[in-house]
C-alpha cells in the first residue's frame, strides 16, 4: 500500500446558473485537523479572486494499493446497501459496497437479496463501521445496523 | 434542479407492493436522493438523507417491520389470553455486531412458535381462557350428570369435583314421595300440586280437622272443654307447619271472646235476677219484692217518701 504524497483539496465555485466549477490544490501531509485548518484560514483568499460564490470544498487523502490484484468476478453495480442507525434517533447512515460478493447474500427469504449478518466477514465489516471511528455525514456515530441488502448503482 | 424536502413528512404512509426482484433497482434509483448537491438547503439535505436511507431500509423488511411486530404482538395477546403463555421481553442492550441493538425491538421469550402447541387445559395457568372455561365446562357437567374430574393444581380452587349425582337424580331425591307406607316405602312422587296442597287449609285433610273442631266447640259444655279443643288443633296445625295455622290462631281469638262474653252474661244473669227475678215477668222472692211488697211503686210510695215521713215522725 503506498499514500499519495499530498492531500487534494478541491474547491466548489458556483454561478448564476448554477453550474459548477472547482479548484484543485494539494496540501502537505498531515493530520485531519490541521488540514481543515490550513484550508478554512485560506478559503478567503482563494475565492475572493473569483466572481463566483465558494460553495465548499473537501479534503482527500488518497490511498492506493501497491499490488492492485487482478479485476473480481463480480460487476461494482452489483452493490450492497448497508443502512446504520446513529447515536441520535431515526438519524440514519448509508454506506455501499460496490460489487458485494454473492457468498455475503442470504439464501433464505427474500432469497439473493439480503445480505447475511451471520457471515463473517459481514460481521466484521458490521464491527468495524461500529467501532466509533465513522459517522454519518452529520457527525452521529454509528451504533447499529438498520438493514441490508443488495441493490444496482452504488 | 433543488428539491425541498416536504414539510408535512411523517404525516402519513402508503403501503406499496414492490415485487422483490425490483428492489435492488429501486433502492439503486433512490441513491441520488443520498447527494446533498440536489438538496436546497443543509436541513434538506440531512432531512432526505435519513428519509431516503428509512425508505430503503424497509424496502426489505417484508412490507414494513411494524406491521409484524404488531402482529406479533397480537398473537401474544391471544396466547396469553387463550393459553396462558407468560411472555418477557429483554432489552437488546448489548447485540452481537450480527444482531445490532435496537432499544424498541425487545428479545421476546419464548419465540413465536409456527405451529401452536398442543397445551391440555389441565396443564395450563390458572388464567387461560381456554382452562378457565375448561374449568367451567366440568362443573356444569360435574353438576348436571354427576361426572368426576380430578383437581386441576393450576387453579386456585383447585378441588377434585366429586360430585357423582346428576341434577336430574338430586332434583327426584329432593322431590319425595307422599302416601309412603311403613319404613317410607312405596307410595308415589310428590307433585307441585301435592305440595300446593299441602301448603293450603283448603284440604281435605285440614278442612276435616277444622269442621270437627268446630262442632266439639259448639257441643262444648264448659269453655275448658272450648279450649282444650282449640289448643290440640292450634299445636296439630303448627307442628304439621300448615298455612292453615294463621287461621288457627284467628280462631282461638274468636272463641276466647266469645267465651269471655259469655262468662260476663252469666254474670249479670246473675245480678239482675238477685235484683227482680230475672225475665220478663219478674218472680217473687227479689230484691225489689222485699223493698216494696206486691205493690207497684209511685210519686207518693216510694223509699224516698218514706224515709221523708219517718224523720217527721222522728222530730222532738
Amino acid at each position: 500500500m503506498a499514500h499519495a504524497p499530498a492531500a487534494l483539496v478541491i474547491i466548489a465555485y458556483r454561478d448564476a446558473s448554477d453550474s459548477i466549477g472547482y479548484t484543485r490544490l494539494w496540501l502537505a501531509t498531515g493530520s485531519v485537523d490541521v488540514a481543515r485548518a490550513a484550508v478554512a484560514t485560506r478559503i478567503g483568499v482563494l475565492g475572493a479572486l473569483s466572481g463566483c460564490a465558494v460553495t465548499g470544498y473537501s479534503i482527500t487523502w488518497s490511498t492506493h494499493l501497491s499490488d492492485v490484484p487482478a479485476p473480481g468476478p463480480q460487476l461494482v453495480s452489483t452493490a450492497g446497501i448497508f443502512i446504520w442507525q446513529t447515536a441520535t434517533a431515526d438519524a440514519y447512515a448509508v454506506t455501499y459496497i460496490p460489487g458485494i460478493n454473492a457468498t455475503m447474500l442470504d439464501a433464505t427469504d427474500p432469497a439473493g437479496l439480503a445480505i447475511n449478518t451471520q457471515k463473517l466477514e459481514v460481521i466484521n465489516y458490521i464491527a468495524v463501521l461500529r467501532d466509533g471511528a465513522f459517522v454519518n455525514p452529520f457527525e452521529y456515530d454509528i451504533t447499529a445496523l438498520e438493514n441490508a441488502f443488495v441493490q444496482f448503482e452504488p | 434542479m433543488k428539491y425541498l424536502f416536504p414539510l408535512n413528512y411523517g404525516e402519513r404512509c402508503i403501503l406499496v407492493p414492490i415485487d422483490a426482484a425490483l428492489v435492488p433497482l429501486i433502492s439503486g434509483a433512490l441513491n441520488k436522493f443520498q447527494s446533498e448537491y440536489i438538496w436546497n438547503t443543509s436541513v434538506d439535505y440531512e432531512l432526505g438523507y435519513y428519509a431516503f436511507a428509512e425508505l430503503q431500509a424497509n424496502l426489505v423488511n417484508n412490507c414494513l417491520q411494524d406491521l409484524v411486530d404488531s402482529n406479533n404482538r397480537l398473537y401474544r395477546l391471544l396466547d396469553t389470553s387463550l393459553n396462558g403463555t407468560a411472555y418477557s421481553a429483554t432489552p437488546a442492550t448489548s447485540p452481537p455486531p450480527a444482531a445490532p441493538a435496537d432499544p424498541t425491538r425487545p428479545t421476546f421469550t419464548p419465540a413465536l412458535p409456527v405451529v401452536p402447541p398442543a397445551i391440555s387445559p389441565a396443564v395450563m395457568p390458572m388464567f387461560a381462557l381456554r382452562a378457565r372455561f375448561e374449568r367451567v365446562v366440568n362443573l356444569l357437567d360435574n353438576l348436571a350428570t354427576g361426572q368426576q374430574f380430578p383437581a386441576v393444581p393450576a387453579f386456585l380452587s383447585s378441588d377434585a369435583l366429586q360430585n357423582n349425582v346428576g341434577l336430574r337424580e338430586k332434583l327426584t331425591e329432593m322431590q319425595g314421595v307422599v302416601n309412603a307406607g311403613w319404613f317410607g316405602i312405596g307410595g308415589q312422587e310428590a307433585t307441585l300440586a301435592d305440595v300446593v296442597t299441602a301448603l293450603r287449609l283448603g284440604s281435605a285433610e285440614d278442612k276435616t280437622k277444622v269442621l270437627t273442631a268446630l262442632d266439639a266447640i259448639i257441643g262444648a259444655s264448659s269453655s275448658a272443654t272450648i279450649f282444650n279443643t282449640v289448643r290440640e288443633l292450634f299445636t296439630e296445625s303448627a307442628d304439621l307447619g300448615l298455612e292453615g295455622a294463621q287461621f288457627v290462631v284467628l280462631l282461638v281469638a274468636t272463641m276466647s271472646q266469645i267465651v269471655s262474653n259469655t262468662f260476663v252474661g252469666q254474670q249479670l244473669d246473675r245480678i239482675i235476677r238477685s235484683l227482680d227475678g230475672g225475665g220478663f215477668i219478674p218472680p217473687g222472692d227479689s230484691v225489689l219484692e222485699a223493698l216494696r211488697g206486691d205493690d207497684q211503686a209511685d210519686a207518693e210510695r216510694n223509699a224516698a217518701s218514706l224515709l221523708a215521713e219517718l224523720r217527721e215522725l222522728l222530730k222532738p
